[in-house]
């Protein structure tokens, strides 16, 4: 070392004891989205845990359930019952229960998309405004009934059956879908579900593509996570706006250098590893006859609930 | 010497199957330098997080100077800026502390904060770079820097902080020699202006040189043994149990054969 230490730093001028004041520190509001997308690797060591575990689903071949996923969504979509619909959903929650997850949260988060993005966009379809039919529940009425645009505006405004049955029927099909999609995800390794998607004839360089994007997802995780705790363990007071901005801007550049020097690193890992331009990629081993029975037991079940209705009607007669 | 820090029975888990740290027991005294050794992997930058105040204990408290630090405690705009202006955290990444658009803004973000006037603030800064002969890269981008020039304004960016206790993770990561001994003198010299300094490693050649304080975690995330340098960097039975030195092969002349070879033997005074 060329110069002394500075006078500054041999003395102690920060204070020693703390006196507490009122005041709440506050984040910039892209710092705690910052800390949010770090969240994803915590969400990802728990989608290792449960695919890690010994339940029915963790057991069952990883293209056993991308193919009864396809065939369930065919399915679910294809179902009109909602009696058939709220046993599918009675269906996937045994699964998850004997897969040993605790689904209670992600049972949660799914009802909550499938309301937002199944019931309310379908919500208008139960007024008798857009869909005729019987009125379970009147809300309004009106003098007489006005024609505007393409839409007849009836005397008597309400809730009707078939109505309902489309709204509720649409809500079951996202919230059946995005289930069964969650349990397949929480109970297989990601890259077991980027490999069983070969049987669908998905190229191998597209699948090594969404690998490798999967991957970088988390180093891009670890990176912001790491970029948080650097700046929070040097954030003494709140920033200005304009402080934050010019931090973040720092910031979205270094990452864009950091991306760009690790997309090279990995062209010239898979080139030192002799990569020329075709892909091989490993295997599965066989398909099994315990894994087609797999297939016919859960697909069969499925299936059975599909006719519910009928066959109750053929059972009760 | 009075305790500084208190880790007072200290668990941490990042998920149920992945414990970082188990009951993790012990004090640092003002004033010293005190080195967490462990392997890969057995919990130290976790450990050293912990006392950042940049992750929170599962079970457990963490006091610096008598307070309790917690999330809570930190969102107390006064408690923050106490404890943040007191202990200057050094990461292992040079990359993730830098946020700034050059060296000279790096260094000055700190004072700045702290509510310095922008000269003494300058001031700091212009001294720090010339110590850490920095000064004809202050309007350099970081991300243009080599790793041992990165290491040296990520501990500039924080020296003109004044920190009483300085956090150094794996401070040698990534350096060549010349910066190893460089980043060594130093940690000497701000020991000696008083500073309290707690690195996290696992190379005994640090330790042999720093002669701290030391903490063995084990590859179980538990403390398995605290004290001097002098005590336990000779016990090569225990260092061997805590995976800090193995016996590897290697060539005396012509001669092929395999020893524990622990790497502080290789210290030597000029002469000797």
């Amino acid at each position: 070392m060329k110069s002394e230490i500075p006078a500054f730093l041999l003395s102690n001028d920060s204070r020693a004891d703390f006196v507490r004041q009122p005041g709440r520190l506050r984040y910039p509001f892209v710092d705690r989205t910052l800390r949010k997308a770090g969240a994803v690797i915590t969400a990802g060591y728990l989608q290792w845990e449960t695919a890690a575990g010994n339940g029915m689903m963790q057991r069952t071949d990883a293209r056993v359930k991308t193919l009864f996923l396809l065939f369930f969504v065919v399915l679910v979509g294809l179902t009109r019952p909602l009696s058939s619909q709220m046993f599918f959903s009675g269906y996937l929650l045994t699964l998850f229960a004997l897969s040993g997850i605790n689904f209670l949260p992600i049972i949660l988060r799914t009802f909550i998309f499938a309301f937002i993005f199944g019931f309310l966009v379908a919500a208008p379809a139960m007024l008798n405004i857009f869909v005729d039919g019987e009125i379970v529940l009147n809300i309004a009425t009106l003098s007489k009934s006005h024609q505007i645009w393409i839409y007849t505006i009836p005397q008597h405004i309400g809730i009707t059956r078939e109505g309902t049955f489309i709204a509720f029927g649409l809500f079951f099909k996202v919230f059946n879908s995005v289930t069964l999609s969650s349990l397949i995800i929480f109970t297989t390794p990601f890259t077991e579900i980027i490999r069983s998607l070969r049987i669908f004839r998905v190229p191998s360089a597209l699948l090594m593509v969404i690998t490798l994007t999967y991957k970088y997802i988390f180093v891009l995780s670890h990176s912001i996570g790491d970029m948080y705790r650097g700046m929070k363990s040097r954030l003494i007071r709140n920033l200005r706006s304009k402080e934050s901005r010019k931090i973040i801007a720092g910031r979205i550049a270094f990452i864009f250098t950091k991306s760009w020097k690790r997309y090279e690193e990995v062209f010239n890992a898979m080139t030192a590893r002799g990569y020329t331009g075709q892909l091989s990629v490993s295997g599965f081993r066989k398909f099994r006859i315990a894994d087609l029975l797999g297939f016919l037991i859960l697909a069969g079940i499925g299936l059975t609930l599909h006719f519910i209705e009928p066959l109750w009607k053929i059972l009760s007669e | 010497m009075e305790d500084i820090i208190r880790i007072a029975q200290v668990s941490f888990q990042y998920t149920k199957q992945q414990p970082a740290l188990v009951d993790i027991d012990f004090s640092v005294k003002k004033g010293e330098i005190f080195a967490i050794l462990g392997s890969n992997g057995s919990g130290k930058s976790t450990l050293l997080n912990i006392i950042g105040g940049l992750t929170y204990p599962t079970t457990g408290q963490y006091f610096f100077q008598g307070n309790e630090v917690s999330a809570d405690a930190l969102k107390n705009k006064s408690f923050n800026a106490w404890f943040r202006e007191n202990l200057g955290f050094i990461f292992q990444n040079p990359d993730s502390q830098l946020f700034c658009p050059t060296v000279m803004d790096e260094l000055l973000f700190g004072p700045l904060q702290l509510g310095k006037s922008q000269a003494e603030a300058t001031q700091r800064t212009d001294e720090v770079l010339e110590m850490l002969e920095l000064t004809h890269l202050s309007a350099r981008s970081s991300h243009t820097l080599s790793s041992g020039e990165k290491k040296r304004v990520a501990i500039g960016a924080i020296l003109t902080m004044n920190p009483s206790v300085l956090i150094i993770d794996e401070p040698m990561a990534g350096l060549d020699p010349k910066s190893q001994s460089y980043i060594t003198e130093l940690l000497i010299r701000l020991n000696e202006a008083g500073k309290t300094i707690i690195i996290s490693t696992h190379s005994l050649a640090l330790a042999d040189y720093l002669k701290p304080r030391i903490a063995v975690l084990s590859e179980e995330h538990r403390l398995v043994r605290t004290g001097l340098a002098e005590e336990i960097l000779p016990d090569t039975d225990f260092l061997t149990g805590v995976n800090l030195i193995h016996a590897h092969l290697h060539r005396h002349g012509k001669e092929l054969h395999k020893h524990i070879h622990p790497q502080f033997l290789f210290h030597r005074h000029d002469g000797e």
